[in-house]
């Protein structure tokens, strides 16, 4: 019998869609596990997510034992990985206890299919230094948190009892950086460079995404801060609209071999 | 036209460059000589729609706007649809009947040869025949898109319409065999603008402004809604044009009226969320010609209440062509000409020429400056009957037009330089 090598290899750090590009089935087994993993399965949005976040972002998100969650992603337990108490690494001293500025609860919009970042970032304009955004949500948006963390926000998650999550932003100090406004795409991407390992190419697929959506989720990876020198990109058309965005922000690109109906693309950091 | 790298043709859907671009050009001289038989007919407004004010209406929708629209789409719309146009060599030859059908009809309409403008007529049907055979071939099957698609369905079949309509009145120029063809050139008129050209502009719009803002496109449903509105208004208004009943047609402006809030509210939608934060100066345009597409449909429906006067149709005729399309248009044509040139341009050393260095954004201002004067005379000349003032806003007109030249003279000037550079 022989295993597929990169389904060997599947770890805590890998991204979900390289890890699933050799074991098709392990986007299904994912989503099984927990509905905030569900959305793994969206068109189009689905494909996006996978590509941005690591088996252990999916854990934290999903509030679900990284260990349990890697193991049955391998296909290696069946049963499904059960629920922790997850650590608050982030957790400031007091101010999870202030009453917030501003409270805003997207599940209902999470729920209808659609994507709140461009509420939550809206929101956040209206937050001064050492105030408070609570968010409610129904999964620990992990990727949301490091785009804020990036915008000067610290942030505070906690389970509720009805299995929702309150994710509590400060600002700490002044929006470092306009470009890390990128859209993390079902609470999700925006920290694409930082998910993918050091040195490896960033890998999007956005086949599926009805334009622009597929250039928007090109630009928000590469306009969000981090080491990535590299993104390959999966679309169904050449992105000709992508072109001149790509040239202005400095970065190079080149087709690369594809399969029928797909169109792939390198994309380089450089002159 | 721009030298092309066979490398970025290779695996796309674009047409070669000079297939557009002559297009593109030849629609801003048009515009010029509409702007300017204009100004020598400004006299002839003052008594209501005369030969010449027909011949300078035509020269803008048909040799500005759909001679735009036409190059824009065999362009850009194979990219969105993922489906390569039939043919380039037709796409040329729609070129080649529309330039002279538009010129013999405006030569016919202006030195009174209705056999001359019959010819051009049906040179000019010939050609919006094929574009729309290639339009449909083109949409066929496609389900991506649905808002998009299903507009430009819209101004597809409102072109067939304009087509059989303005054939029937062209030929009848010539042979005056029709008993009544005011009602068909109302129809003509409202389907051509509304219809075609509108359906088309707000189509595009929901692929295009997301693309030039960064932006998320409009939700689905609403814009949905609002095209199957405009339908609905656009069967109203041909009916009620062809059989006289008035209160069709303005039922008709009012579900205009709706779709214009529908729209409105997704552009604004669109450029609200939008990530880039300089749009640049052509949304200047953009934003104008929102505003004067319902500003046109509560002018038709005072014109159609008798509340403009006897010149009342001239004015919602002038808003709805010189305002809300023409605007509309040269802020989309200055967008996308730099952006497909730059898609076309290469230096020796193969580097694609910024976006940002090929947009010359002086000459832009100067010809928007001159186009608001100019509609703002024109209007107010209309409103008071000063033939003067109607040549004056003219001759600001042919200013603009020749800014817009300019503009693309100066694009063509750096992609030159850039193709020259190292």
């Amino acid at each position: 019998m022989t295993t597929d090598p990169r389904k060997a290899e599947i770890v805590l750090d890998s991204v979900i869609a390289e890890a699933a590009a050799g074991d098709p089935g392990l986007i299904d087994r994912l989503a099984s596990c927990h509905p905030a993993l569900e959305r793994l399965k969206a068109p189009g949005l689905g494909r996006v997510l996978a590509g941005l976040i690591t088996l252990k972002d999916a854990a934290r998100m999903a509030g679900l034992d990284a260990k349990e969650l890697l193991a049955h992603a391998k296909g290696e337990r069946a049963s499904m990985p059960k629920t922790v108490a997850l650590p608050e690494p982030d957790q400031g001293p007091d101010w999870p206890t202030r009453e917030p500025s501003l409270r805003l609860d997207v599940r209902p919009i999470i729920g209808q299919g659609g994507d709140p970042f461009h509420e939550i970032m809206e929101a956040t304009k209206s937050i001064a230094v050492g105030q408070v955004l609570e968010i409610t949500a129904p999964f620990d948006p992990v990727p949301l948190r490091r785009v804020l963390g990036n915008r000067g926000f610290a942030s505070h998650a906690r389970r509720e009892a009805s299995g929702s999550w309150r994710v509590l932003f400060r600002r700490e100090s002044e929006q470092a950086d306009e470009a890390t406004a990128a859209h993390p795409g079902a609470c999700a991407p925006a920290q694409a460079a930082s998910s993918a390992p050091q040195g490896a190419a960033l890998q999007l697929d956005v086949r599926g995404l009805t334009p622009p959506e597929p250039m928007l989720a090109v630009l928000r990876a590469l306009d969000a801060p981090g080491p990535t020198q590299t993104v390959v990109v999966r679309l169904d058309r050449e992105p000709v609209h992508l072109f001149p965005e790509l040239a202005e922000r400095g970065w190079r690109w080149r087709a690369l071999p594809a399969e029928p109906g797909e169109f792939r693309l390198e994309i380089t950091q450089g002159p | 036209m721009f030298p092309v790298d066979p490398s970025q043709n290779a695996r796309g859907r674009l047409l070669p460059p000079s297939v557009p671009f002559r297009f593109f050009a030849t629609a801003m001289v048009f515009q010029i000589v509409a702007w300017a038989v204009l100004a020598v007919y400004a006299g002839d407004t003052v008594g209501g729609i005369s030969w010449g004010v027909l011949a300078a209406l035509h020269l803008i929708t048909l040799g500005v706007l759909a001679m735009t629209a036409i190059g824009a789409t065999y362009q850009l719309l194979p990219v969105a649809t993922k489906r390569p146009v039939r043919s380039p060599l037709l796409c040329t030859l729609t070129y080649w009947l529309l330039t002279p059908g538009v010129l013999l009809l405006i030569g016919g309409l202006l030195g009174g040869q209705g056999m001359v403008a019959a010819l051009g007529g049906a040179l000019a049907g010939a050609a919006l025949s094929l574009y729309l055979i290639l339009l449909v071939d083109n949409l066929l099957n496609v389900k991506e898109m649905p808002v998009v698609i299903v507009h430009i369905w819209g101004a597809a079949a409102a072109l067939l319409a304009t087509i059989g309509l303005g054939i029937a009145l062209a030929l009848n120029l010539g042979l005056g065999y029709l008993p009544d063809r005011a009602g068909l050139l109302q129809a003509h008129a409202l389907l051509a603008t509304y219809g075609f050209m509108g359906m088309m502009s707000m189509g595009l719009s929901h692929v295009l402004i997301p693309m030039f803002a960064l932006a998320p496109a409009a939700e689905t449903r609403p814009n949905l809604i609002g095209a199957g509105l405009a339908m609905a208004a656009l069967l109203l208004a041909g009916l009620g044009s062809v059989l006289h009943l008035d209160a069709l047609v303005a039922l008709a402006a009012l579900l205009g009226l709706a779709v214009a809030a529908i729209y409105g509210r997704a552009m604004v939608g669109i450029v609200k969320k939008r990530m880039r934060k300089q749009l640049g100066f052509f949304f200047t345009h953009l934003r104008l010609a929102w505003i004067l597409l319902p500003a046109s449909l509560a002018a038709g429906l005072l014109a159609l209440a008798g509340l403009l006067g006897e010149r009342g149709p001239l004015i919602f005729g002038f808003l709805l062509v010189f305002g809300w399309l023409l605007t509309f248009l040269t802020g989309t044509l200055s967008r996308i000409m730099p952006f497909l040139a730059s898609m076309h341009t290469v230096s020796q050393s193969g580097r694609t020429p910024l976006l940002s260095a090929l947009m010359a954004e002086r000459p832009l201002r100067i010809q928007f400056g001159l186009h608001l004067g100019a509609l703002l005379l024109v209007l107010g000349g209309l409103a008071g009957g000063w033939a003067d003032v109607i040549r004056l806003g003219a001759l600001l007109g042919i200013g603009g037009a020749v800014a817009l030249a300019g503009y693309g003279i100066e694009l063509w000037r750096r992609c030159l330089a850039h193709i020259r550079s190292a």
